[in-house]
């Protein structure tokens, strides 16, 4: 293990049962993920992927609101499905912060937000004297650039942008280590996203906060990411620094991602294939992109492909880079 | 007939929530905009802009309290006249549906019925629409399945049996099967990953290829737009500020709006800090005098809250804003 | 165990802001909904009756023979006299009384905690979840109305009004508490709870702030049903003989009534005075209960408000 990894995903895995207990098929939504996350300094990693692929459920597992089948989740070096309830419930908040994707869900409609902002301040960040409490919420609210009064409303008040600052504001009062960013900007307004994507960049730059920023949109990831990760039908496709992927795309997925993006600079050129159906690719032995994929090979289907480093450091999971022979 | 002919022309259209207290949500104000004969025309703003809105009252899918207010909505019909939508009697109307104009919905699964196999929602839209028997309307059907691309397979399954991309072909090709001159598809890919987004979009554009079908394509994806679109409509606060050629536009945006949208795009490749625009959309019960744009506006002038621009032709492009007046 | 809130400041803040959520709801859907007044204006007058005005009676109208037998309504007796010399209207004052004294006893015990075990269930989830719920499937698959006559039987000498409550509870708690927890459960899946506990509210600051909230109208709804299921569980164990056929309820009116053939023998006003009261309390508490349950289903609000 890396000594300051603050994250460290190890062979973690979520399988959900579907259908009844004789005839039930067994659906694995995170299939055999690992990285770590962590240096010198503070990184905004990025995993893409399209809706079902599982990212969702990843994000709920670091956050420990869900227990993985198998596989284990190291934060700052301790495994946080062996923590003690007190420690999961004291320590784990202050390390790691969610932001959601829908800043309406983020906050109970029925509450104001400003509590929520002290006593995240007063409980987990541990600051007891209440005028101190106060001025660490003032000073979220300032880095996320609202005035203080828009905290004192109810979120039915305020527009999606501002909820989501506020929520944004709530996640960095305990100075967390790692923040998860489940589709943040996804229901934003495009004239306001990118003023939410840059308070991620800032935030990481001055406060030294990881992010793990979850997104189906390849623009806005290529805008903010240090790292990203392809993710497909549960498994990483492709790791690696972000404009080594974006500049030579190695797995066939990624490529086809890639070359589908709406760009607004340059026209798609050719046609795109299609797959029809979904859920029951999950149940393929070999390489779940095997039946889309171009230059598909007889061990595609047969043996799901490890991650092979490449020369360029970026990580793949493709038997078209692989040295073995079959 | 020319390619230049209209297919969809609406003139200051104005449609209205009229809620208690009154309160009026003027949802759109003031809106012209005509479509060409295979033209697809992108309608581009953020949410709650009055898009859809616009769509279901070109439609006439309106109910109060949404009400239209003014303006005239006129469709060509299949002997080359324009009718007034608004003058029809319910019978003209419903006969007018899914042959002149079809309207897609947003969200698929709501389009489409859990509980019927995809070959018999088409089998439907022929009994409603068509006066074919069973085996001639199937046959038609599958051999538009085949022109389009799709698979015969698809019409045994039941929606929730096709993934989304699928599903939101197939709703495609459900709209265009009488082969209607116009299509209002409200954000038919919001839901879809990139890959199916470009499945649907080379689709449509196929369509119009083939037919020479007409779209309007709601969508708040700019970058939708510019793969997508021939001209683009942007839309804000309930007006339409800027319609032109959608290479032009995104080439060199007009109206400051506008310049601001696409300007805070983030560009693969590209390493410029992006700025959003500041502040926020104006609420549309209580829109500011003048231009709607003007509080948001880095080039305010004193004029823009006093004033409502009108669009200012600039080559064939037009313009809701004073910077333009008199170039 | 945390369960227990620490009473201080917060635990009375909380508890204030609770009353705020519950006298909102009330004025909201005293505005909005019809059936909600008239439901509460016809429970009004039984409760006047009930409690005020049964507090005049000039004699224990309880006692046989203190006035004359069987005369129809009259200036003197408005509601008649019984068979065993009882006047019927002070005895009905008096059987309102004890009826809604049981119903609210149910109510206040059978709904709290069927509200409190389900919603600590559903939160805390793991072994205590699995225990409480084995012993509220073992409270639902015991047959109520056997037990009950069993209970009545056996505890018939210390049987009293406030027991004949605490009886009828033990059945009226582990559906209500089923159903809360279900509710709990599928809140426990929204964003917002995540965000309370990353915002450091432990297991029963969520319960008081989030699932509280959203469980308050459904709760009036259920405990004014169980006001319901209360009463006509009294009723019909006093219509076959089981209940406290000394004391003054509305099922022992009806039971003498029966016992005495009094509508063969003419004497209405003794039958048709329970049975119309009866039917009474429940129209109003069915409207009560309606008028909440639609204001707490929204898509119920929009029809309702046009």
């Amino acid at each position: 293990m890396e000594k300051n990894s603050v994250l460290e995903v190890e062979n973690l895995t979520k399988i959900y049962k579907t259908g009844g207990i004789f005839f039930g098929k067994k659906f694995r939504a995170v299939d055999n993920v690992s990285f770590t996350l962590g240096g010198d300094s503070a990184n905004i990693f990025t995993i893409v992927g399209e809706s079902g692929c599982g990212k969702t459920t990843l994000a709920r597992m670091i956050l420990s609101l869900i227990e993985p089948t198998y596989g284990r989740i190291e934060i700052l070096g301790k495994d946080i499905f062996k923590l003690s309830s007190k420690e999961r419930s004291r320590w784990l908040p202050r390390v790691v912060q969610p932001v959601f994707q829908n800043p309406f869900e983020a906050f109970n409609p029925l509450r104001r937000v400003y509590p929520y902002l002290l006593h995240t301040s007063s409980k987990v960040a541990g600051i007891e004297d209440k005028n101190e409490a106060e001025e660490r919420v003032n000073q979220a609210l300032e880095a996320v650039r609202l005035s203080p009064d828009i905290a004192a409303r109810s979120p039915y008040e305020l527009s999606g942008g501002q909820v989501q600052r506020l929520s944004i504001a709530r996640a960095i009062i305990p100075r967390p280590k790692l923040i998860i960013a489940d589709e943040p900007v996804s229901m934003i307004d495009a004239s306001l996203r990118m003023g939410i994507l840059n308070i991620f960049k800032q935030l990481k730059e001055e406060l030294d906060i990881n992010f793990i920023y979850i997104t189906h949109d390849l623009s806005t990831a290529y805008y903010i990411s240090d790292k990203i990760a392809v993710m497909y039908k549960g498994s990483f496709a492709e790791v690696g620094e972000a404009d080594s992927i974006f500049k030579e795309p190695l797995h066939p997925y990624t490529q086809l991602l890639i070359n589908s993006i709406p760009r607004v600079d340059r026209k798609w050129v050719g046609k795109v294939k299609v797959t029809v159906t979904e859920v029951e690719e999950y149940l393929l032995p070999g390489c779940k992109f095997a039946d889309r994929c171009p230059y598909v090979m007889d061990v595609c289907k047969r043996k799901a492909p490890p991650l092979i480093r490449t020369s360029s450091g970026v990580e793949v999971a493709c038997w078209l880079y692989s040295d073995e022979k079959h | 007939m020319s390619a230049n002919t209209l297919v969809l022309d609406c003139r200051n259209v104005a449609a209205y929530y009229e809620l208690d207290y009154g309160i009026r949500v003027r949802a759109v104000d003031n809106v012209s905009l005509s479509v060409r004969k295979g033209e697809i025309v992108g309608l581009a703003g953020e949410s709650g802009c009055g898009k859809t809105t616009l769509m279901r009252t070109i439609y006439r899918d309106i109910a109060p309290p949404l009400r239209l207010v003014s303006g005239v909505v006129r469709l060509q019909s299949a002997n080359g006249e324009f009718i007034d939508v608004y003058g029809l009697s319910e019978a003209e109307l419903k006969k007018m549906r899914a042959k002149v104009i079809s309207y897609i919905p947003q969200g698929s699964m709501s389009v489409l019925n859990p509980t019927s196999r995809i070959r018999s929602q088409f089998l439907e839209i022929f009994q409603k629409y068509g006066r074919v028997d069973k085996n001639e309307a199937l046959r038609q059907v599958k051999e538009r399945l085949r022109e389009l691309g799709l698979r015969e397979s698809i019409l045994a399954s039941y929606p929730h049996q096709l993934s989304g991309g699928m599903r939101q072909r197939t709703v495609i090709a459900l709209a265009t099967i009488m082969n209607p001159s116009i299509v209002l598809a409200d954000e038919p890919t919001s839901a879809l990953d990139v890959v199916y987004q470009r499945g649907v979009v080379e689709m449509i554009q196929k369509i119009r290829e083939m037919y020479g079908t007409s779209f309007i394509l709601v969508s708040h994806d700019m970058g939708l737009h510019y793969q997508a679109s021939d001209r683009i409509a942007i839309m804000y606060a309930g007006k339409i500020i800027e319609v032109g050629n959608t290479d032009d536009v995104f080439k060199e945006p007009l109206h400051p709006y506008t310049e601001g949208l696409i300007n805070s795009l983030p560009r693969i490749g590209g390493s410029k800090k992006l700025e959003g625009l500041s502040g926020l959309p104006p609420s549309l019960a209580n829109p500011p005098p003048g231009c709607r744009f003007h509080p948001r506006c880095p080039y305010r002038m004193e004029k823009c809250s006093a004033e409502e621009p009108p669009f200012f032709t600039v080559g064939d492009r037009q313009v809701a804003c004073w910077l333009l007046e008199g170039k | 165990m945390a369960l227990i809130p620490r009473v201080g400041v917060d635990t009375l803040k909380i508890l204030g802001a609770g009353f705020a959520r519950f006298s909102h709801i009330f004025l909201e859907v005293f505005r909005s909904s019809r059936p909600f007044r008239v439901g509460l204006i016809i429970l009004g007058v039984l409760m006047i009756l009930g409690i005020g005005v049964s507090s005049f009676s000039p004699f224990d109208p309880r006692r046989w023979y203190i006035v004359a037998s069987n005369k129809p309504p009259s200036l003197e007796f408005p509601l008649g006299t019984t068979t065993n010399g009882q006047d019927v209207f002070w005895l009905l004052t008096w059987s309102i009384k004890n009826s809604l004294i049981i119903g609210f006893i149910t109510a206040m015990v059978a709904a709290h905690v069927g509200l409190i075990l389900g919603m600590i269930a559903g939160a805390r989830g793991g072994l205590l979840d699995r225990i409480l719920m084995v012993m509220t499937d073992s409270f639902v698959v015991i047959p109520a109305l056997p037990t009950l006559i069993l209970l009545a039987v056996l505890l018939r000498d210390v049987m009293s009004i406030p027991l004949m409550g605490l009886i009828i509870s033990i059945f009226s708690w582990p559906w209500p508490s089923r159903q809360v927890r279900a509710m709990v459960i599928s809140l426990r899946e929204r964003d917002f709870i995540a965000t309370s506990i990353f915002s450091g509210y432990g297991v029963m600051g969520r319960v008081l702030r989030d699932y509280l909230p959203y469980l308050l109208p459904w709760h009036l709804v259920n405990w004014t049903n169980t006001v319901l299921f209360a009463i006509s569980s009294e009723a019909a164990l006093a219509v076959i003989g089981v209940s406290i056929l000394s004391e003054a309820t509305l099922g022992v009116m009806i039971y003498w009534a029966l016992n005495y053939s009094a509508l063969f023998r003419g004497l209405w006003w003794w039958l048709i005075s329970p049975v119309v009261t009866i039917i009474l309390v429940f129209v109003s508490l069915f409207l009560i209960s309606k008028g909440i349950s639609d204001y707490s289903n929204p898509r119920l609000r929009w029809q309702v408000r046009g």
